[in-house]
Formats: C-alpha cells, sequence, structure tokens
C-alpha cells in the first residue's frame, strides 16, 4: 500500500487514540520484506546492538539509517504522524528489536511497566511476527494517556519522586511498581494487549502506561519509529 | 616550637575561613546568590525529567543565548548615571542622566530581543512563539540585571540578596506551574518555560515595593520611542574598545558550550550542567583569592604568577575542584536519561580550570598594557578556536576533538596573558627602582 492512501485515513483512527491511547493503522509492507528486515536483526553482530533482559532481546537504534527497508518504514510512519499531528515531522530514530522467550522465574520479568513522557508521546510500531498472548505482546492500560490520569498520577506521587538519586537516576514514571499496575490500575482500567499479524502497524501515545509483555515461547521482532513529544 | 610551614598554612586557612564567615554574615545576600547559581541547572534538571533530555537542551540553548547576548551587549550604559548618583557632589543633571540611561538601557534591550527572536527564528528549530518568549525573557533578564547592580554599587546587599531570592521564588512558581500546565496542554513548551521565567522577572521588577513609583514613572516617561535613536547613538558612542575586549571575552569563557551547542546539541543541557558543577572554581577562585588580591596587583605589588602559585590560590583550586569533581559524579543520579561521558567530565574540569586561571593574568594584562595588546590576544584566540573547531567537525570524534581543540585555544592564551603579565609586571617594578634610585640621588 502507498505512503499517502495508508496515512489519509488519518480522521478515521484519531477518535480512536484520543479515547484508548492507540490505533490500529492496517498492515504494512509485503512478507518477503519483512523477512528481510528480520534477517537484518538476527545479523547485527552484538557490539551493534543493545542487549537486554539476559540477553533475549536485541536493540537496534537508528535502524532506518542501516537498512534501506526500515527506511521506507520510517518514510510511511513520518506521513502517519504529521498527518495525526497536523504538522511536519521526522522521527529522530528508528528501532528494530527482536525478543526471545526468557528463562522461567527470570528478575527480568519485573518492572516493566513505564511510560514514555508526561506529555502526548506518539510512537509508531509495525511487527514482523505474528504477536500472540505468549511471545510478549505490547499491552496498555487503556486510557491512561488522559490528562485527568495523569494529574491523578501525578499527584498521587506515582510519576514523581522529589528526589531521584535514590532510584539510581532514573525517573519514577520509567518504572513503574508492577503491583500499583498489576493490582491497583486493572481494577479501575482495561489492561489491552495488541495481539496482531504480521505486518500490522499502531499509532500509539506512549505517555499511557505501557510494556512489552515478556516472551514465553516463539519470538517478536518489531520496528519503532520514535517521535519527540 | 610549631614548624614553619605549619604555621603557614593555620594562617592561611584561618585567613580563608574569616573571608568565609565575614561573607556568610549577609545571610541575605548569600542566600540571593546562591539562589540566582542554582536557578538555572535545577530548571534544567526539572525540565529533563518531565519532559526529557531534547528539550533540557532547547531551553539550555535560550539561557546560552541570552548570556552570550547579554555579555555581547554589555556596554556600559550606567556609567554617566552611576557616577553623577554616587558622587558626594550630587549633580544637577542627575534626573535627565537616569533618563538618558533607562532609554537607553530599554533600546538595548528591545534590540536585544529583536535580535534573539530573529536568530531563533532563523535557527527553524522552535516555532515563532518559543523566539518570541525567549526574546522577552532577554528583555527581563536586562532589566532586572540592572536593578539589582543598582543596588550593588548602592552597598545595599541585603535589598540586593531579597530582591535576587524573591526573583527566584516568582521564577520557581511560575515554571512550575508552566511546567504543570503542559503535562495537561498541549502548548509550545519552550515559549512555556522560558515565558515562565520571564514572568517571574517582570513579577519581581513590578511587585517589589522599593522604587515602583519611580520605575513606573520613568517607563512611563520612555514610552516615547523617540527617544531611542538618541539612546542607541550614545549606545555606540562608547569605547569600542573595552566593549571589544568585554565582547570577545564572553565568546572565549562560554565558547565550550557554543562549540557543544554547534556539534552535540542533544548533550548542551547535561554540558552546561556539568559547566556549572565545575564553574564552582571559577566562582571561588574570585571570590576567595583573586577579589582579596585585586588591589595589589592593580598596584604591581604582586604578580599574577604569585597569585596563581601561592598555597592559598592551589588550596582554592583543590578543594572547588573536588567540590565540583563530586557535584560531577552526583550529576546522573538527578539527570537520568542520558549516558555518562566520563571523557566529558575530564574536558568541562579543563576547561574550566584554563577559565578560572585565565582570569588572573587577563585583568593584569587589562590594566598594564595597552588595550590592543589584549584585544589581539582575545581575537587571535576566537579566531583559532573557530577554526580547530572546524577541522574536528570534520573529523571523525566531532565533539572530543572540538572540546581538545577549545583546551588548546585556551591554555595557549593563558600562557601568554601570563608572560605578558610577567614582562609587565617586571618593567614596571623596573620603573619603581629607577624613581626611587633617582630620588635617593
Amino acid at each position: 500500500m502507498r505512503t499517502s492512501r495508508f496515512s489519509a485515513r488519518v480522521e478515521s483512527y484519531r477518535e480512536e487514540i484520543l479515547v484508548s491511547g492507540s490505533a490500529y493503522l492496517g498492515t504494512w509492507l509485503d512478507s518477503a520484506s519483512r523477512e528481510k528486515i528480520r534477517v537484518f536483526i538476527d545479523d547485527m553482530s552484538p557490539s551493534g546492538a543493545e542487549i537486554n533482559y539476559e540477553g533475549t532481546e536485541k536493540r537496534i537504534w537508528d535502524g532506518h539509517l542501516l537498512s534501506a527497508d526500515i527506511s521506507v518504514f520510517e518514510k510511511m510512519a513520518n506521513d502517519v504522524v504529521s498527518r495525526f499531528l497536523g504538522r511536519s515531522v521526522e522521527a529522530y530514530t528508528v528501532l528494530a528489536y527482536s525478543n526471545k522467550p526468557l528463562p522461567s522465574n527470570s528478575r527480568a520479568e519485573l518492572g516493566r511497566w513505564h511510560i514514555d513522557s508526561l506529555r502526548r508521546q506518539m510512537k509508531v510500531f509495525m511487527f514482523l511476527t505474528d504477536t500472540t498472548e505468549a511471545s510478549g505482546p505490547f499491552e496498555w492500560v487503556v486510557g491512561s494517556h488522559s490528562v485527568q490520569f495523569k494529574v491523578r498520577a501525578l499527584l498521587g506521587g506515582h510519576y514523581w519522586s522529589f528526589w531521584p538519586i535514590h532510584r539510581g537516576g532514573t525517573r519514577k514514571y520509567s518504572k513503574l511498581p508492577d503491583g500499583w499496575v498489576e493490582e491497583e490500575l486493572r481494577n479501575r482500567h482495561e489492561i489491552r494487549p495488541l495481539l496482531c499479524g504480521a505486518g500490522d502497524v499502531f499509532l500509539v501515545d506512549t505517555s499511557s502506561v505501557h510494556r512489552a509483555r515478556p516472551c514465553r515461547e516463539g519470538a517478536r521482532y518489531a520496528l519503532t519509529a520514535y517521535y519527540r513529544n | 616550637m610549631p614548624r614553619r610551614g605549619k604555621v603557614r598554612t593555620d594562617s592561611l586557612l584561618s585567613q580563608l575561613s574569616a573571608t568565609v564567615v565575614k561573607s556568610f554574615m549577609n545571610v541575605e545576600y548569600m542566600v540571593g546568590r546562591a539562589a540566582g547559581v542554582l536557578v538555572k541547572p535545577l530548571s534544567l534538571i526539572v525540565t529533563n525529567y518531565l519532559f526529557g533530555n531534547f528539550l533540557a537542551s532547547e531551553l539550555a540553548a535560550a539561557f546560552l543565548a541570552v548570556m552570550v547576548l547579554n555579555g555581547l551587549l554589555g556596554f556600559d550604559l550606567h556609567r554617566d548615571f552611576y557616577s553623577a548618583y554616587f558622587s558626594l557632589k550630587k549633580s544637577s543633571m542627575l534626573a535627565h542622566r537616569y533618563q538618558d540611561y533607562l532609554s537607553s538601557l530599554i533600546a538595548v534591550s528591545f534590540l536585544g530581543a529583536l535580535i534573539i527572536i530573529f536568530f531563533f527564528s532563523l535557527k527553524g528549530k522552535l516555532v515563532v512563539l518559543s523566539a518570541i518568549a525567549i526574546g522577552v525573557y532577554f528583555f527581563s533578564e536586562r532589566m532586572i540585571d540592572e536593578s539589582l547592580r543598582f543596588e550593588l554599587y548602592a552597598e545595599r546587599f541585603e535589598s540586593w540578596g531579597r530582591f535576587a531570592t524573591v526573583r527566584v521564588l516568582f521564577q520557581g512558581l511560575a515554571f512550575g506551574t508552566a511546567s504543570f500546565i503542559l503535562v495537561q496542554v498541549e502548548f509550545e513548551p519552550i515559549a512555556a518555560l522560558v515565558g515562565s521565567m520571564a514572568l517571574g522577572n517582570f513579577a519581581v521588577f513590578f511587585v517589589l515595593k522599593s522604587g515602583v513609583s519611580s520605575r513606573r514613572a520613568a517607563i512611563k516617561r520612555l514610552s516615547s520611542v523617540r527617544r531611542w535613536p538618541e539612546a542607541v547613538g550614545r549606545m555606540v558612542d562608547v569605547n569600542k574598545i573595552y566593549w571589544l575586549i568585554s565582547a570577545l571575552g564572553i565568546l572565549l569563557s562560554t565558547s565550550d558550550r557554543l562549540v557543544v551547542s554547534l556539534v552535540a546539541f542533544e548533550k548542551l543541557a547535561y554540558f552546561s550542567l556539568l559547566a556549572s558543577c565545575f564553574s564552582i572554581m571559577v566562582m571561588s577562585l574570585d571570590y576567595l583569592v583573586f577579589s582579596m588580591a585585586r588591589g595589589k596587583l592593580l598596584r604591581g605589588d604582586i604578580t599574577s604568577r604569585e597569585i596563581i602559585m601561592s598555597s592559598k590560590c592551589l588550596i582554592v583550586l583543590f578543594f572547588s575542584s573536588v567540590c565540583g569533581g563530586v557535584a560531577a559524579a552526583a550529576l546522573p543520579a538527578v539527570y537520568p536519561g542520558v549516558a555518562v561521558d566520563y571523557w566529558l567530565v575530564v574536558f568541562v574540569f579543563m576547561l574550566q580550570l584554563c577559565v578560572a586561571i585565565t582570569v588572573i593574568p587577563r585583568e593584569f594584562v587589562y590594566w598594564h598594557c595597552a588595550p590592543v595588546v589584549l584585544v589581539a590576544i582575545e581575537l587571535g584566540a576566537v579566531l583559532m578556536g573557530v577554526i580547530l573547531v572546524w577541522l574536528s567537525s570534520i573529523s571523525p570524534w566531532p565533539i572530543r576533538g572540538a572540546l581538545l581543540g577549545l583546551f588548546l585555544v585556551l591554555i595557549f592564551r593563558f600562557f601568554v596573558l601570563e608572560w605578558l603579565s610577567g614582562r609587565a609586571a617586571a618593567s614596571s617594578r623596573l620603573a619603581v627602582q629607577w624613581s626611587s634610585k633617582k630620588m635617593r640621588e
């Protein structure tokens, strides 16, 4: 599908993003191109990548500068976000990454819930493989991008720590307590996983509470275009 | 019997502590000073925490531009009015000079605001609204700084301290409110954050009771822009060579941040904070060593080398660099989201050390050599810096190369100034010996 046609449907998903924080845009790229990107991720040497979660996650930053196929994705994502925001924007980086199954009872299962920013921050995700409950879908707290939610969380001290030195130099909102999300928030809000097929593209406001659920089986490959808030 | 070295160290420490105690006696002044030094770093830290590093770097760029332009437009507009106001015999022309001073000040501030709006609009990264906010912030900073300068000259240190503290409190309140609103409302963040700082300045300017009526009256009188061309004419009529020395000086002392803003913009906020940490060396050397030796230096009783190599100077440098190092080491804990770059810390330390120790021979050369000599050295350093930074920017390691190049330029400048000050001191001592010999004969 051409970029302009893909992004032209902005009005149809605007409402959905404003209400829930995420919207499905359609399917992008043919399977051969997706396969090429997966091979690119697998072939990248560890020195050119960031390895997390006990070696199960491989992240390649600035993928659009390294692969022509990812560059095509970046252009599409730019067009989508520019139309959504009503001004011309460009992604400051595109992340290409893969997740393999975590060993059971790994510590890396914990402390994954976070928000990217207190202000609205848009990201475009494209999944290169089918994403199931077990392969570690992206999941988010529906409606947690709303102003009321953020103000409540700020005033309740969930997003803001007066003295970040106690947190080892991290922002409080970049690692939210699992207990708060899984117990307190789950009672009041829906936590929705993005279960999708290969090639599906989503526009997400990542100022909502979200995480990548730990991968249990199979593998998850994806691209993410980042935009400044 | 105590050893001679111990006695010497004891007397040094007691001298230093006496200075510190004397300074801290004026609590309001010290609180005002501390608040003024901390407000910008704190605003960068809060911006990074709430909105990310890139926005903090944009804020740091706004602060840097305002500081540099303030230096570049640092004409001595106050000179005539101050000399009339503070002289024992009050001048009959005082009211006229006051009007002249204020009209020149407003004209220069307005001109600076226009320059800054033009610059940031051209830059393309910020929208026009943000550029206007930075221009307004420049205007407010200039007006407030001039008000504070008057308090200092009048030796009303308590009043200065109160003024500076209330200013920071207003700014903090406005900044906090703007940040809270930004979480909820889609608005240009730089316009809101910088605008809030300007609002804090204006609030303290108009709210503080002392001199409110006279300020309002003065501003009312100045509402006629017909006086401005005349005011700008007087501004241009200042002693150009001293203005040139001051302008080149500000370019060199902020050159590290200017280079980082060009070569690695996203690191500007973090780099500015590192520079703030190590600027404690510059401040403590100026406050604890140089301010007390300035008189002797100007009379030629002591050379800049003697000051720099004195135990007192070395002790102050050692302790202030340790403090700066500890603050720089703690910085990642309060500034999340940026990878720690130890090389950057080393470069900032070396550059700030250079700036700190250069102040002394530069002052000596300023008073004992022809002004054109200092202009030539400063201009040469700026040109060398531009060439080296340009060469590094096309090299494989732009930021480290640029900072290393800058360090070489600054250290070379220090040695040239030091050599010149040594020569000037020797010739002035020879002149004194020759005249006393003549008198004996």
